[in-house]
């Protein structure tokens, strides 16, 4: 009995394995190729609560750390990757976060099939309709999803809660609490 | 031999005039670390614009603008064409200016993944006084926002 349930633990972690490597619908980050991806939970940073330990954590807006890690995320609608750039603390040697653990279980749940076009992480911008407030997109601690289906201001149309679970559960603060579902921030109250 | 001298000198006097410009915009804040971008107009630089396009009336580059929409940051801004040096009077562009070929190409990159508007490259000279969206592209240094003129002679000078 204990040997065929392991035989069918083997089984099922070598068809998810597969899926992963063949993955047109997984990430091309960290998590294509593993054999048994792991949830690692590394190095997370305290998210931070305004601007003033936004910038005691994460630097300036636009510094070099900003831009220092990436990952591919495909949408599954027009079927591209799109480059996510994001800070140097949440991801690579720093933090298992956004290039392991949050892509891990988008694949492992299958919510990387509800991943559409329009998808950014870091960008040296404003925030929209100012002069001199960053956006926290210039931080890299922010990412956009399936922006050419979700308007900001409106209700979510393609980003199921399951989806945004991933997320808030890694740490981020989801958009759809202040109506702008495309949206996820790793700091609250900016 | 006489080109190649009048073309240096003009080069000097060029480049004592962005010097000057240099000082000035980046006198209060040597470091060029990110305090403010409101005041950062970069009048009397050369910059390199991206524009999402040109019409007859501020009201309609201003409509035009208001559709492009890139999640929650910020986009274009209106400005009359004759704020730059050699673009023609009665037009107003739909832009973002920037000081590096290289925060021109990154935000054209926002653009192109946000699905938006096809863009156009202008070299110009500005002469107006309104922001028209500097700051928003990294300084070479790495140290944050890019706030005022590169040093005459920094590779990455326009």
């Amino acid at each position: 009995m204990i040997r065929r349930v392991i035989v069918a633990a083997v089984a099922a972690a070598s068809l998810a394995s597969g899926a992963a490597a063949a993955g047109p619908t997984g990430f091309l980050g960290k998590v294509e190729g593993d054999t048994i991806w792991s949830d690692r939970h590394q190095g997370y940073p305290a998210t931070p609560s305004g601007e003033a330990k936004l910038r005691a954590t994460f630097g300036a807006p636009c510094n070099a750390n900003a831009n220092a890690n990436s990952y591919l995320m495909v949408a599954q609608d027009d079927g591209k990757p799109y480059r996510v750039n994001f800070h140097k603390k949440l991801g690579g040697m720093s933090s298992s976060n956004l290039d392991n653990d949050i892509p891990g279980h988008m694949h492992k749940t299958g919510q990387d099939a509800k991943l559409k076009r329009g998808i950014w992480g870091y960008t040296c911008r404003m925030k929209r309709g100012s002069t001199s407030k960053y956006s926290v997109h210039a931080w890299g601690v922010a990412v956009d999803i399936n922006s050419a289906y979700e308007t900001p201001g409106s209700p979510c149309r393609t980003i199921p809660d399951g989806l945004g679970w991933i997320w808030t559960s890694h740490n981020w603060k989801w958009g759809k609490s202040w109506s702008d579902c495309m949206h996820f921030q790793y700091v609250s109250s900016y | 031999m006489r080109f190649l001298v009048i073309i240096a000198a003009a080069g000097l006097v060029a480049g004592s005039a962005f010097g000057i410009v240099a000082r000035s915009a980046t006198a209060g804040n040597p470091r060029g670390v990110e305090t403010t971008a409101r005041h950062d107009t970069g009048s009397g630089e050369r910059l390199l614009l991206v524009v999402a396009g040109e019409y007859a009336t501020r009201a309609e580059a201003e409509a035009a603008n208001a559709r492009i929409v890139i999640g929650d940051v910020a986009g274009f801004v209106v400005a009359p064409a004759a704020d730059f040096e050699g673009l023609p009077a009665g037009r107003y562009l739909v832009l973002s200016a920037f000081r590096t070929v290289k925060g021109a190409a990154e935000f054209e990159e926002l653009l192109r993944v946000a699905g938006n508007t096809a863009t156009q490259r202008i070299l110009a000279v500005y002469r107006g006084s309104s922001w028209i969206g500097l700051g928003q592209e990294p300084n070479p240094d790495g140290t944050g926002p890019l706030l005022g003129p590169l040093a005459p002679g920094h590779p990455d000078r326009l």
